[in-house]
Parts: C-alpha cells; structure tokens; sequence
C-alpha cells in the first residue's frame, strides 16, 4: 500500500513538468505584453521598453523556460509577480485557505444533503419524495451558480437583512457563498447517488440480507450503501477538486479573495509567473486529491485495497 | 488499525485546514447591518480593483493611486483645474526653467519623523528613474536640481515647462531614510504623511488605514478607513445597498437606475478627465479622405448610444478633450447626427454604394453594446459592416500592431491638462498612444509650441487651435465625456471626487 502511494507520488513529477511547459508555451504564445498591460493604456514607449528588460520578457523562450524551470528545482521558488513583485507562492497561499473553506462547506453540504437525499429517493422510488427531489435537482444542476448567488444576495441580504452580502470576515459571511455553491452540487451527487443505489439494492445479496432478518435500516446503511458509494466518491472527490480550483464565479459574487479569482486576474493582466505558479499549485492539489480519492476507495472495497498490494509488489 | 490511524490522520488534516483558515480571522468592524454603533467610528468604501501595490513609486494605475493618495501627501495637489498647496505650501517659477518651492513646516510621516527639504529631493531623484513616474519628470534636470536651505528645493529645468506644478501633483512625498533602509520591504508597511495610516492588508480583499490624528490638513472625524476591492459590479451596489459600505466607487451604467430609486442611498456624479472614442486606422487608403472620415462622424448618433449604453452617464464628447481638461475648446467643428449628410459626403468621395469596415473591442459589456448599435447606424447610411469582440490584451496588442480598421477606445488625461490629453494621443510622437495614426504636421507643431509656451493665455489659444483642426479632421469619433458615479449612504456627507479621479476621503463625516 505504501509502495503504491510512493509510485504514485513519483507519477507526479513527469505529471508536473508536463503541466509547466504546456502552460508556459501557453502562456509565451498568448498576445498581449504585460509590460503594457502593467503600465497602463497611456504609457509611454520608453517606459514600457525599460520595463520589458527589466522582467526579461525580452529574453527568448528557452532562456525563459529554463530559468522558470531551474527557479522551481533548485530554489524552489514560483517566481515573483509582475505586477505585485512578491513572490507567487506568498501570494498563493494567502489565497488558498479561503478557497479551501469555501470547498470544504460547500462539500460537507453537498455531500450530506446529496447522499442522505439519494438514499431516500432509491429506496423510496417514484415516491412524492422521490418525485419532488429529482425535479428539485434538475432545478439544481440547471441553475447558473452566480445567478443563484445574486438572488441570495438580494433576498437573505437586501431585503431580508439577515445575512452580510459579500466578504469573508466570519462563519456569517460563508453561509450565502456555501450554500449557494453546495446545492449546486448536491443536485450532481444526490443523483449518482439514487442511481447508484437503486442499482445495488436490486442485487441479490441484499435479498439475502433481508431475509436473515436484518432491519431494513441495517440493510441500507449498511450492506447496500457501502457498494453503491464508489461512483459516488469519484464525483465527490472530483468536484472537490474543481472547488478547489477556485469557484471563480462565486469568489467574484461574493467577494471572496481565493486562488480561483486571483487565477482569473492575472490571466487578465498577463502576469505569467502568477499562472504559472496558481495552474502548477493546483496541479499538484489535484493530482494529491486524485490519490487520495484511489486510498479512499481502499476503505469502502476491500477488493481494490488487495488490487493495489499486488501492483505494488510487482513494482 | 491501519484503517483507524487514516482516518485519524485524514480528519486531523481537514481540522487543521479549517482552524488554519478560520483562525486569526477577525471580522472588520464594518457598517454591518447587524453593527448598530453609537457613533461611526470606521469608513468603509469599495472600490473597483485592489491596488497592485503601494509602492510609491509603482503602478500609479487608479485603482492604486486612489489608495496611495490617502496615504501619501502629493507635493502638490490637483482640485479641478487649479492646483493647490499639498506638502509644497508655495512656489514660483524664478524664470522659465527655475522653479522655487517651499515646504510646509511641521508636516510629520506617520512615524513621526518630521518631512525635511531632503526628503523631497529624494522623491523627486527616485520619482524621475521609476519607469511609473519617470516621464512625468523628464523634463528636469536632477543633476541641477537642489535644496537651498531648510525649507526651499530648486528644480532647474531642462527647458521651459509650464506644466511642472501639474506634474508635481502626482509625485508623491516618501521618507528617504526609511526607504533606504528598508529597500522593497518598505512597500509592504509604507510610511507616508497623507491623512490616513497604514495599517494591514489582507490581499485580494481589504487594506485597513488608521486616521492619521496629526495631519497637516483636514484630521478625519472617524478613527478607521477599510478599503474592500469588490470586483464584482453588482456585489458592489448591494454592499451599499444594505450597509454593508459606506461609499462604493465606479458604479457601472447599468446599476444607476436602481440606485437612484433607492432612498437610503445617494448617487453622485463627477465629470473626469476620461473619454470615450471611436477610432479610425488613419494609416489604411480607406480613411485618408478626409471626407469618409467626417461621413463616418455624421452616421454615427452619440447621443443614442450615450443614453442606451452609458444609460446616461457622461455627455456626448465635443472634441478631443473631456471638458474639465485645462485647455479645453468648445467651439470646435460639431457633428451632429445626419444620415442624409453622410451619404452625402461618402458620395462626394466616390463611393456612393459605402464600403466595408469591421469594428473591433474589447470584451468590455459597454465597448460590445456600442460596436453593436454603431454597426445598425453604418449599416443605414450603407456602411456594411461586421463586429469582432475581442479579449482585452489581445485587442491592445492589435490596436497597436495598427492591424484594424474601427475601433472603440478611451483617453483619460490624467494629468488634467490638455497637453496630455492631445500630446501622445493625436501627435505623431514616436508612441505607441498614438492609436490612430493621426498625423498632421500642424497639429504636432501647434502642440511642440504650447508645451513650453510660458504665458497660460496663448497656451490656451494654441491648444485651441490645435483641438479645432483635429476636430475638422475627423481622425476619431468623440463619443462621451466620462463621470466618475459613485453611491454614498445617506448618512454620509462631504464625499467629494475630482476630476483627477481623486477621493478626499479625511473631509467625510458622518450624520
């Protein structure tokens, strides 16, 4: 089991690379000089000229990518912004923890109101529970995320008054933002979630459980829920992985400062480093997240645990 | 156990993830609509962007500028068109190329050090080699430029410049041993001797300022100014809305009907020095005639686009340069909307049938809406014509590459006087501002000689003139004039914007 995680772990490496020149040539082709874009419309040509050398953008592009390349290996080091001149990951991590806040509410409300929904729904199918549940959801998943946000905003905060608009400045202020971004996708789960389930109740061991005299409860919870639960984890963890990615659009609504917008800005303004540095950070979380979804489902089916100790033997 | 000890450790990792975010987490003592104070003690504003940084010699963007100017005095200061006593109470120009300035006395830096003669001849030295201030000092020649005694500095200049006064208003005064001592790290705790004192930032979301209790000018009557960067247009108008801020900035179009009807809040209006315009590649065989140039001004009704796009904000443009702008011509050549004049001079031009033209913007909601009803407007005097939409950077780099054919554009004279507003804009200086390769040898001379002409009233007459031979010309279209709309709440009073885009946030009390 360790075996793997430590091959897995070293998979990264390449993974990372690859991340780094895709998104510097990326970056390198993209039009629109950041020496301009920092100095504003109405600079003049000299200023621009000076601050071009001054950020090597007048450097070629392997002397670039080397640089940005040995920067990261030898020093560690994501580079400085353009526009701030401090240091990326100063930057980043300022960021991240809120979009990790906002992640995790909004997965704990997801999860916990997708699953427990979905259970319901299977085992009650066609039911007005059911019925209403799977109409509400379609609701969910076809709603724009900012627009839900927006009349949020305009009911709990303007009319209501009850909860603050916008910002991050305690647990008032994450409720709008989290609730908002977590029914958006406990509609996805709650649906994976009935599916899976009515699938996995119809098997024939469940029977077999019921007739040993099992509570129905018992049956649910546990024999069938178990089985029905991998698909589930997969959306769960790769929507985590998105959130934390940055929910751009609920960061912007309400005025969180995360990794997502600060993303979004610096593409804006050309500050190749920031991207650089954000695209590669997230690589890295989502690669880790990856793995940590493959360990999880370890846990739930013992079956893939064993499939795992005998890939890391043949290692 | 395995089992057990991954769980463990997982939960714990997720604990601390959220005791890291939510620990040391304090909520500013904003106007909540929960904070029912006795007194207002803090001043919340939002603005548009976060500053890039504070450094005061860095990017003098507004969205930094605006900041920095609360922290930092400028030496002098622009208020509409007349420049005022800021740090520097007083001076004079000895001759064309000397200018004497006095200091105010007793003006301390927030650490209490006093401001000195050397501290200004540092700001300037260090003011004239950043690439964000450099070209508003090029005129000077440092190597000259000296303290006399105590309270006076002499700037010598390179060559006449009567503009210096105008310039100084953006350089800002810093503290020389503090900057020298702490090099870059002075930009993340910076010292200045403006009305406000720095106090945290929280990037990406807020900067907190302390009154400063020793200002040389107006002591604020609030004792905490939180500055939010809210980007998002909306969010901003419902923070004001419902009490959430005090004052929220750059108000957009769409939102001022809804503002306007509110009674707990006021919507101010201040014209700038911005303008909108529509501009032609002078450099393509199509616009050389000066005819489809002026056939183009005709067809297009501003005011209509004005009241649909900019929902009013603003008035049509006039000319070249925003009214408030030092140097500005009313009576220059008008365009008044007129089809049946436009298809009249296309035809006097030998293309009765039109031609095609592409109009390019950026992805900006106000430049599309514009391009779409400008393309109806060409459309009815023949023009066929086609709308790209543009991200921004991309679109910059084109408009300056000089690959397009109409395109929309704005100007803001930040300096407030006309040579800047028609200079790197309309000239044929070797810039790359000159977006629409206008060129005409009249202009460039009238500009050359206004810009060292000493006497204010026959600068003015050749800026005039200038503005009325562009404004025949017909290189762009004059679209609007801008205002800076900002919404206060209704218990705030004496909020005052300039048209240099300047907030005088210490005179703001509350009711």
């Amino acid at each position: 089991m360790y075996k793997y995680i430590l091959k897995r772990l070293a998979m990264m490496i390449p993974v990372l690379l690859g991340v780094t020149i895709i998104v510097f040539s990326l970056m390198y082709i993209t039009p629109g000089d950041p020496a301009k874009l920092i100095l504003g419309e109405t600079a003049k040509q000299a200023d621009v000229d000076s601050l071009r050398e001054e950020l090597g953008l007048n450097d070629s592009y392997i002397e670039r990518l080397g640089a940005y390349v040995g920067g990261i290996v030898f020093h560690g080091d994501l580079g400085t912004s353009y526009l701030t001149r401090r240091p990326v990951m100063t930057e980043i991590l300022e960021r991240f923890p809120k979009t990790v806040t906002l992640a995790l509410l909004s997965s704990l409300i997801s999860v916990g109101l997708g699953i427990s929904a979905g259970i319901i729904s299977a085992t009650r199918q066609y039911s007005w529970f059911d019925n209403a549940a799977t109409a509400i959801s379609l609701v969910g998943v076809s709603m724009p995320n900012f627009w839900q946000g927006l009349m949020g905003i305009i009911v709990f905060s303007v009319w209501l008054g009850w909860l603050p608009a916008s910002g991050s400045y305690g647990p008032l202020y994450w409720i709008l933002p989290s609730v908002t971004l977590g029914t958006s996708s406990a509609a996805s789960i709650m649906r994976m979630t009935r599916s899976s389930m009515l699938e996995v109740i119809r098997q024939d061991y469940i029977r077999t459980a019921r007739a040993k005299g099992q509570t129905e409860f018992v049956v649910i919870m546990k024999h069938a829920l178990k089985n029905a639960l991998i698909p589930v984890v997969t959306v769960v963890g790769m929507q985590f992985g998105f959130m934390l990615g940055g929910s751009v659009l609920m960061e912007s609504v309400f005025a969180i400062p995360g990794l997502g917008k600060y993303m979004i800005d610096s593409i804006k303004t050309r500050d190749f480093p920031v991207v650089l540095g954000s695209v590669l950070f997230l690589a890295f979380v989502f690669s880790f997240m990856n793995l940590l979804v493959d360990i999880i489902y370890s846990f739930i089916d013992p079956r893939i645990k064993s499939q795992y100790k005998s890939s890391s033997k043949a290692v | 156990m395995k089992k057990a000890l991954s769980v463990i450790l997982a939960i714990a990792l997720m604990a601390s993830t959220l005791v890291a975010c939510g620990g040391g987490e304090k909520k500013p003592d904003a106007a909540a609509p929960d904070g029912a104070k006795p007194a207002k003690d803090v001043l919340t504003v939002a603005v548009s962007a976060e500053p890039a940084s504070l450094d005061p010699l860095g990017k003098n963007d507004s969205s930094s500028s605006n900041l920095k100017q609360q922290i930092f005095d400028t030496l002098l200061i622009a208020d509409g068109d007349k420049i005022v006593s800021g740090v520097i109470e007083s001076y004079e120009f000895k001759d064309p190329t000397t200018f004497d300035m006095k200091l105010r006395q007793g003006v301390k830096f927030h650490n209490g050090d006093p401001l000195t003669a050397e501290d200004i001849l540092y700001s300037l030295e260090r003011s004239a080699v950043s690439e964000f201030t450099a070209s508003k000092l090029e005129m000077v020649d440092m190597t000259k430029t000296k303290i006399l005694d105590d309270s006076t500095i002499e700037i010598i200049l390179k060559s006449p410049y009567p503009m210096l006064p105008t310039e100084l208003s953006l350089i800002y005064a810093m503290p020389k041993k503090l900057m020298e001592e702490q090099g870059e790290k002075f930009n993340e705790n910076p010292i200045g001797t403006g009305p406000f004192a720095f106090s945290t930032w929280v990037r990406g979301d807020r900067i907190e300022l302390t009154a400063n209790k020793d200002y040389w000018g107006t002591v604020p009557a609030f004792n905490k100014l939180i500055w939010r960067a809210i980007t998002e247009s909306s969010s901003r108008t419902i923070e004001v809305e419902s009490g959430g801020v005090d004052i929220a900035f750059n108000i957009v179009p769409s939102d001022v009907k809804r503002l306007e009807e509110n009674p707990d809040v006021v919507l101010n209006r201040a014209p700038n020095y911005s303008t909108a315009y529509i501009a032609f590649n002078n450099n393509k065989e199509a616009y050389k005639d000066i005819k489809v140039r002026q056939a183009l001004s005709y067809a297009i009704d501003k005011k209509a686009i004005v009241d649909a796009v900019y929902s009013g904000v603003g008035t049509v443009g006039t000319g070249p340069l925003a009214s408030t702008v030092w140097g500005y011509e009313p009576d220059v050549k008008q365009y008044e909307y007129n089809p049946e004049k436009a298809k009249e001079l296309l035809k006097e031009a030998g293309i009765p049938e039109g031609f095609e033209v592409k109009i390019t913007t950026s992805d900006s909601q106000v430049r599309a809406d514009t391009a779409e009803i400008m393309q109806n407007q060409l459309n009815a005097v023949g023009i066929k014509s086609t709308v790209e939409v543009l991200e921004n950077s991309t679109y910059l780099d084109k408009v300056v590459e000089g690959s397009l054919d109409i395109f929309i554009l704005g100007w803001t004279t930040t300096s407030g006087d006309a040579d800047y507003g028609l200079q790197p804009f309309l000239s044929t200086s070797p810039s790359w501002t000159n977006t629409t390769f206008y060129n005409d040898p009249k202009v460039d001379d009238l500009l050359i000689k206004a810009k060292t002409e000493q006497d204010a009233t026959k600068r003015k007459e050749l800026y005039s003139e200038a503005q009325k031979i562009i404004a025949e010309d017909a290189p762009i279209i004059f679209l609007q004039q801008g205002e800076e709309v900002y919404a206060t709440r209704n218990n705030v009073k004496g909020a005052k914007v300039t048209a240099a885009n300047r907030f005088f946030l210490n005179e703001i009390t509350f009711e």
